[in-house]
């Protein structure tokens, strides 16, 4: 039923964009972009229409020469714009999976077939709405279920699972990811309904966002960020300065079932932080509470963070940083029998980046989580798969190269290590523009290290035997609309 | 070797030498100095006829990957200036980069991402990218606004019948250009050619202005070709709309609201 209703809005979008698009534009006959879209020669007569009105000294058509238009006369009010696109991504993991039981142990092949849409509507100078919503067909193993099945961690329950719901569809997926109205006013702006929530100066890890779950290797510095379902204000303060703050109506991991403790007031996430700027850093210090659903059981973990971030330059060198400290766990209360750790409580993260010559852009990232092992005996994979951590280590380095190549080519190698014990994955890749609207990509995941490893090894969870990072190949092609 | 008489005569004469040279060294500094006064006195006219509180600016930007073809990629951006140091760019089409936010705030460039939602800070060495990542030979250095007569230190060159040709030192050290060589005319007190000249590759791009329209009492050049030397390839800039002291909201000047 959900799905037929996101199906009926979805048509209803593109009948909406039509019909606007068949109105006059507030430009007058001007079209925006210019119909002919590029390509011209040198010296030839300008292929923009309306551009005999050039000869009267003023480049609107059927302005008088001379008329001052204001700013409201820029930007698109009331228009409706309809754009997105289509990404197919075929990946295959090779070699051993970890667990003897498991399937694929040559390879494991999954393709995924995403179509994004994104609206837009600015109905009022002060309102913009924003609708964003993915299809997503899943197979092999970029579907999750299939995945889970091939591995084993399901135990063997999603065969049944899938069984008893034969009216379910378990490869294709359509959701709203996001759908928010933002209100603007002279200090104070809102947002409102299913948010995207991108807090966090880091590249490749954000300490400091806490309302999504968290992202795999391969989306690192990319994609969208979910939306979460809450409300945002941000005011603007003298100076340059201003108070943010959301209140989310569901946990970290966007947990789907529901719970009954979801309509206790102490399970609502919430985040503050005041920004300024000192000298030429952008700087943040706030506060986070975090709900995530509980690892084991039903319920709730809660956490409140302390938080800061900066961002800046000093000279050609850009340098950020971001760090969240967890103080004692508490249940509604303040909690005092445990002992606090606050090398355990801090989570942080600090970078630099520098243009080499050549037009080399560079990357380099420390992450230290404080709750991870510096001890491959000591590792825990559950966490990790839940998405309660980043990773089973406490201390991650991350690099990134990238240059490009005659504005179509952008080549990039990065590589994510775990500075514990040492091993690690390489994702060299490259992504062409074949086009304005289409461009192809490929992505290889190499990882190294001992059989006792993070990335080079196996780990046991739940009586299974996991291989978290397998060497993999992953290519897309994306057309934009 | 002199007599007395002789010494006493060459005394005087390598004193009045001296002074001469001294004389004319000043002469050629006065001169020097006002050439320079000159072609700081032409450049501030120039930069006075451009001047504006704000202005809005409609662009296209056709990027050619040779010299000879006439395929291009196209990009099209709403361009917003306040002041002399303040400016934001939203890039309009194609889809794949609509969205694209670009704040410099007295050098400080801040992108916005729409897909991710993340502002990202661009540090001053990559001022000589491209704008927005996108390609193009038009660096945020060439885009970004400022005070002719603060960020470059002017000198004639020449000057012809119908044109002055100054060069002009940037004084900030972190300039991605060694200097820069100004072809103004005279009766248009316009810049129809710049030449950009690092100190690794020489002259490496050259910018023709190469039509000009008359906006609001503005000579503006609204079609500008930057010619990639180095890299053998152009990129053709067009003005499509202006608009000149026009109010401006505030919030695209506000690091933490531009992207709002």
């Amino acid at each position: 039923m959900r799905d037929r209703i996101v199906t009926i809005g979805a048509v209803l979008m593109i009948a909406a964009a039509l019909f606007a698009e068949a109105q006059d534009s507030p430009w007058g006959d001007e079209p925006w972009p210019p119909v002919d879209g590029g390509g011209f020669e040198d010296g030839a007569d300008s292929p923009w229409p309306g551009d005999a009105a050039r000869d009267t000294g003023s480049l609107w058509p059927g302005d008088a020469a001379g008329s001052t238009p204001s700013y409201a006369d820029f930007g698109s009010l009331g228009a409706f714009s309809l754009y997105g696109y289509l990404a197919t991504t075929a990946q295959a993991f090779f070699g051993d999976a970890g667990d003897d039981a498991v399937s694929g142990d040559d390879v494991a092949a999954g393709v995924q077939t995403r179509l994004r849409l994104k609206g837009d509507w600015e109905p009022d100078e002060n309102v913009l709405v924003h609708l964003e919503i993915e299809s997503k067909h899943q197979r092999g193993v970029s579907n999750g279920y299939a995945l889970m099945q091939s591995t084993g961690l399901d135990r063997g329950s999603l065969a049944a699972v899938q069984a008893a719901s034969p009216q379910d569809d378990f490869r294709n997926v359509l959701y709203v990811d996001q759908a928010w109205a933002q209100l603007r006013f002279d200090r104070v702006d809102y947002q409102v309904g299913r948010v995207p929530i991108a807090w966090g100066t880091g590249y490749a890890f954000n300490p400091t966002a806490r309302t999504n779950p968290i992202g795999g290797l391969t989306e690192i510095g990319e994609e969208e960020t979910r939306g979460t379902a809450a409300v945002t204000a941000a005011i603007a303060l003298p100076m340059q300065a201003s108070i943010e703050g959301y209140v989310a109506f569901e946990d970290r991991l966007h947990t789907a079932v529901t719970v009954a403790d979801e309509v206790e007031y102490w399970n609502v996430p919430w985040g503050a932080r005041l920004r300024a700027l000192v000298g030429s850093f952008d700087i943040a210090v706030g506060a986070v509470h975090e709900v995530a659903s509980a690892r084991a059981g039903s319920g709730f973990e809660r956490y409140l963070h302390a938080t800061g971030e900066t961002v800046g330059s000093i000279g050609d060198l850009g340098m950020y940083a971001e760090a969240r400290l967890t103080t004692p766990q508490f249940d509604g209360e303040p909690d005092d029998s445990e002992e606090w750790d606050p090398g355990r409580a801090l989570v942080s993260t600090v970078g630099l980046e520098y243009l080499f010559p050549g037009d080399i852009d560079a990357k380099v990232e420390y992450y230290r989580q404080g709750t991870g092992a510096t001890d491959t005996d000591a590792y825990d994979l559950a966490p990790v798969l839940s998405g309660h951590a980043d990773g089973m280590a406490r201390d991650y380095g991350f690099i990134l190269l990238q240059r490009t190549f005659m504005d179509y080519l952008d080549v990039s190698a990065a590589a994510l290590v775990n500075l514990n014990d040492g091993s690690g994955a390489a994702l060299p890749g490259a992504e062409y523009a074949v086009s304005d609207a289409i461009s192809v990509s490929a992505t290889v995941i190499v990882p190294w290290g001992s059989s006792d490893s993070e990335f080079g090894g196996s780990s046991d969870t739940a009586g299974v035997s996991v291989r978290l990072v397998r060497p993999a190949a992953i290519v897309q092609a994306k057309v934009s609309f | 070797m002199t007599d007395k008489n002789n010494q006493r005569v060459q005394k005087p004469i390598v004193a009045r030498a001296i002074k001469d040279g001294i004389a004319l060294a000043a002469l050629v500094l006065l001169a020097v100095a006002a050439k320079a006064q000159d072609a700081t006195e032409v450049m501030r006219r120039v930069s006075e006829a451009q001047d504006a509180d704000t202005a809005a600016m409609r662009i296209s930007m056709h990027i050619f990957d040779s010299l000879e073809t006439n395929e291009s990629r196209d990009l099209f951006i709403e361009s917003y200036g306040r002041g002399e140091t303040e400016s934001y760019m939203e890039f309009v089409a194609p889809r794949s980069i609509a969205g694209l936010r670009i704040q410099d705030l007295d050098g400080e460039i801040r992108v916005f991402f729409p897909s991710t939602g993340r502002v990202r800070r661009i540090a001053s060495g990559q001022k000589s990218g491209s704008v927005g990542g996108v390609g193009g030979d038009f660096s945020y250095e060439d885009m970004g606004g400022g005070e002719l007569l603060d960020e470059y230190t002017f000198s004639m060159v020449s000057e012809g019948a119908d044109t002055y040709v100054i060069r002009g030192v940037p004084t900030d050290p972190d300039s991605s250009y060694d200097h820069l060589v100004y072809t103004i005319d005279k009766q248009r007190l316009v810049a129809t050619r710049i030449e950009y000249h690092t100190e690794d590759h020489g002259h490496e791009k050259t910018m023709t202005a190469d039509t000009f329209q008359t906006i609001q009492g503005r000579l503006l050049a609204t079609e500008l070709t930057m010619m990639n030397l180095r890299k053998q390839r152009r990129t053709v800039l067009r003005i499509h709309q202006a608009a000149f002291d026009v109010p401006m909201d505030e919030r695209l000047f506000n690091p933490n609201r531009f992207y709002r």
